[in-house]
């Protein structure tokens, strides 16, 4: 036994390095891809979003350091429409999906018989379908004169009480909400399964009602994961570009389309890099918010 | 070598080609040094772009060519532009090295390359090809005459023929036509394809002046004008489809023209006709053009300076603008504008663009271009 306990004390130390040694290994490629694809990129957009381009009449640039395009898009009405329109696009989609999700979740959780099992299979379907085919779906589907429209106005709806969805912002929301349905059922679902039978059937035992398991069981502990799926979707929706690129209005624009027009169609670089760095602190808000509860959790 | 050549696929080429830049200047053994005072038996021809001007060359023109002048013509085409940067630099890297005979005597590129600074094209007139006499001038003077046009295309006016009987004639017209129509027009959005961006050009010249724009430098003076063009279009907006509803990339408004959302709208020429032949669109939709028309675009090939082919350079290109080869662009899979003047070209490939086989005007494009665009959604769209 003694024998047993001081070889470990002289081998362990020695694993101890090379585990260490293992850790930094493994650790580097990781690093060394977000140096590369990560931090060096956002730095050169954040460098570049203060770079400031004058043209002369002849069309010739200088260049100077300054804060003129943040300027700018504070104060052209085009640019600030745009952030304005990105962030409440992405709040409705979250909110509507979130609501959504959080039913179907419970349905798969709590619901027992065909109709939830069956739902159980068929939500997850959009997963499997690339955003710009669903894009494309969603335009022959919801536009004016398109499959709804056509059946209701062959049961007598009159030409043109269709409402515009498609090209609307109306027509972004849908899509985002059905694309993200399934990931964020998903994750609901997940958490929901965390929270123990027992502790459901120990509250009815002592006569809770089902409203009352929701609000002071289910709720207060789905909470946490439901709300990083919320940051997640958020993250996703705000940084978009095919869904809002196909379906949405010709103005305000989203971000993420906005930044592309900017970029490769008025080859303004410094205004498209100032609106990257706008996404950055949204989503560094929300990114923020993951990590904390990333770190309480990890502290529990 | 030749055979060599011409058989590896594009790839291997582009590999070449950026072995011959990274050797910068390194002596290529592509062009044999034959004088070219001497009758040229040979041609070394590079271009780019879509698979059917690859076949346009490869299976109709050269051989036919290499039949009719026993000139050995040597291809080698790179798809949509790959490596274009590439051959522009190995010519340059030659002509940077003062060599004599370059091994690139003809390339198809992008306009833009054919008047750098650099200088490494040959400017040609109708004394070295008897056929540029037949090229509307304007399209030689967009290049300096560094490159002859052979094929183009041009945005036109299409219209649903069991709605609309009499087509507008001039813009003026047709602005006329939409406001007495509403929301039977529909342009898309200018940077998502290059037929909305006909009809607003064609708004800031009704405002503008277009000698302002052809072959003059930049100047953002002129787009002073474009103010009054701009409020225009945003009074035009009511009277649009969906009351100002852009649909997206130029196939958004054949989309729309198919569904009989829409009675009229702007197309490019080759898109529609090929639309129409392949029952894309329904047979009721025709095209014409008003006057002065849309603007539209030419393809170029350039003979290098110092071709080592000079002659067969000429030749060749003489030979794609004779109306024979003309008509195989009108009429064939390209559904192309000919690169010489309509009134040249036989009666039966005026027909496939009836209505429409007119000249078209020219856009600069570049920075006037970038800004059209950024202002049209900033004062338009909003």
């Amino acid at each position: 036994m003694a024998v047993v306990t001081s070889a470990r004390a002289v081998v362990r130390p020695r694993r101890l390095d090379r585990s260490r040694a293992a850790g930094v290994l493994l650790v580097l490629p990781s690093l060394l891809y977000l140096t590369l694809f990560v931090f060096i990129p956002v730095i050169k957009a954040i460098t570049t979003s203060f770079t400031v381009r004058d043209r002369d009449d002849a069309g010739n640039y200088t260049y100077r350091v300054g804060l003129d395009n943040y300027a700018q898009l504070a104060t052209s009405e085009t640019l600030r429409a745009n952030v304005i329109f990105t962030v409440l696009i992405a709040v409705t989609s979250v909110a509507i999906v979130f609501c959504i999700a959080y039913v179907i979740a419970l349905a798969l959780r709590f619901g027992r018989g065909p109709s939830a099992r069956f739902l159980g299979r068929i939500y997850i379907v959009p997963l499997f379908i690339p955003s710009v085919i669903a894009s494309y779906a969603m335009i022959t589907f919801l536009a004016n004169h398109g499959f709804v429209d056509g059946i209701l106005q062959a049961l007598g709806l009159p030409d043109g009480v269709f409402p515009k969805i498609v090209f609307d912002w109306k027509g972004i929301v849908i899509t985002q909400v059905w694309l993200s349905l399934p990931f964020m059922t998903v994750l609901l679902s997940s958490v929901l399964l965390e929270i123990s039978d027992s502790l459901i059937e120990s509250a009815r035992d002592v006569g809770a009602s089902s409203w009352q398991i929701f609000r002071h069981i289910v709720l207060p502990l789905s909470a946490p994961g439901a709300l990083i799926g919320v940051t997640f979707m958020f993250l996703g929706v705000i940084g978009g570009f095919t869904v809002p690129y196909l379906l949405g209005p010709n103005a305000p624009q989203m971000l993420g389309v906005s930044m592309v027009y900017y970029m490769t169609n008025y080859f303004e670089p410094y205004i498209a890099s100032t609106q990257a760095v706008a996404i950055f602190l949204l989503s560094l808000v929300a990114a923020v918010y993951y990590v904390r509860q990333q770190f309480k959790r990890e502290v529990r | 070598m030749k055979q060599w050549l011409r058989s590896i696929t594009p790839l291997a080429a582009v590999l070449l080609v950026a072995a011959a830049c990274g050797g910068g200047g390194t002596p290529s053994a592509g062009g044999s040094s034959a004088p070219s005072a001497a009758e040229d038996k040979e041609l070394v021809f590079y271009s780019g772009g879509d698979t059917n001007v690859q076949d346009l060359h490869q299976k109709q023109i050269i051989p036919a060519f290499e039949k009719a002048t026993g000139i050995k013509v040597t291809f080698t085409f790179l798809e949509h532009g790959t490596g274009a940067q590439g051959i522009y630099d190995r010519i340059k890297a030659q002509s940077d090295a003062g060599k004599t005979q370059w091994d690139i005597d003809l390339w198809e590129s992008d306009t833009g390359y054919y008047t750098r600074p650099d200088d490494l094209f040959l400017q040609v007139t109708d004394k070295d090809i008897a056929n540029l006499g037949k090229v509307p001038k304007p399209t030689l003077d967009f290049v300096q005459n560094k490159a002859v046009p052979y094929r183009g295309s041009s945005v036109v006016l299409a219209y649903n023929s069991d709605k609309v009987t009499n087509p507008p004639q001039t813009y003026d017209q047709l602005l006329d036509w939409i406001k007495a129509n509403p929301g039977k027009f529909a342009y898309n959005e200018p940077s998502t394809g290059g037929s909305g961006d006909a009809f607003v050009i064609a708004m800031l010249y009704k405002y503008s002046d277009y000698n302002k724009y052809v072959s003059q430098p930049f100047s953002a003076s002129n787009e002073k004008d474009w103010d009054a063009a701009f409020a225009a279009l945003k009074g035009l907006a009511p009277s649009l489809y969906g009351k100002g509803t852009y649909p997206k990339g130029n196939a958004g408004t054949l989309d729309l023209l198919n569904r009989g959302e829409i009675w009229m709208g702007t197309v490019w020429s080759d898109q529609s006709t090929q639309a129409l032949q392949a029952g894309q669109l329904p047979k009721t939709v025709k095209i014409t053009q008003i006057n002065p028309a849309f603007n539209g675009g030419a393809a170029y090939i350039g003979i290098t300076k110092k071709a080592t082919h000079k002659q067969a350079a000429m030749k060749y290109l003489n030979f794609l603008l004779e109306p024979a080869q003309q008509s195989l662009i009108v009429t064939g899979a390209m559904s192309g504008y000919p690169g010489i003047d309509w009134q040249y070209m036989p009666s039966d490939a005026r027909t496939r663009f009836s209505g429409a086989d007119k000249e078209y005007r020219l856009w600069p494009g570049g920075t006037y271009g970038q800004d059209m665009q950024r202002l049209w959604h900033e004062k338009v769209a909003s």
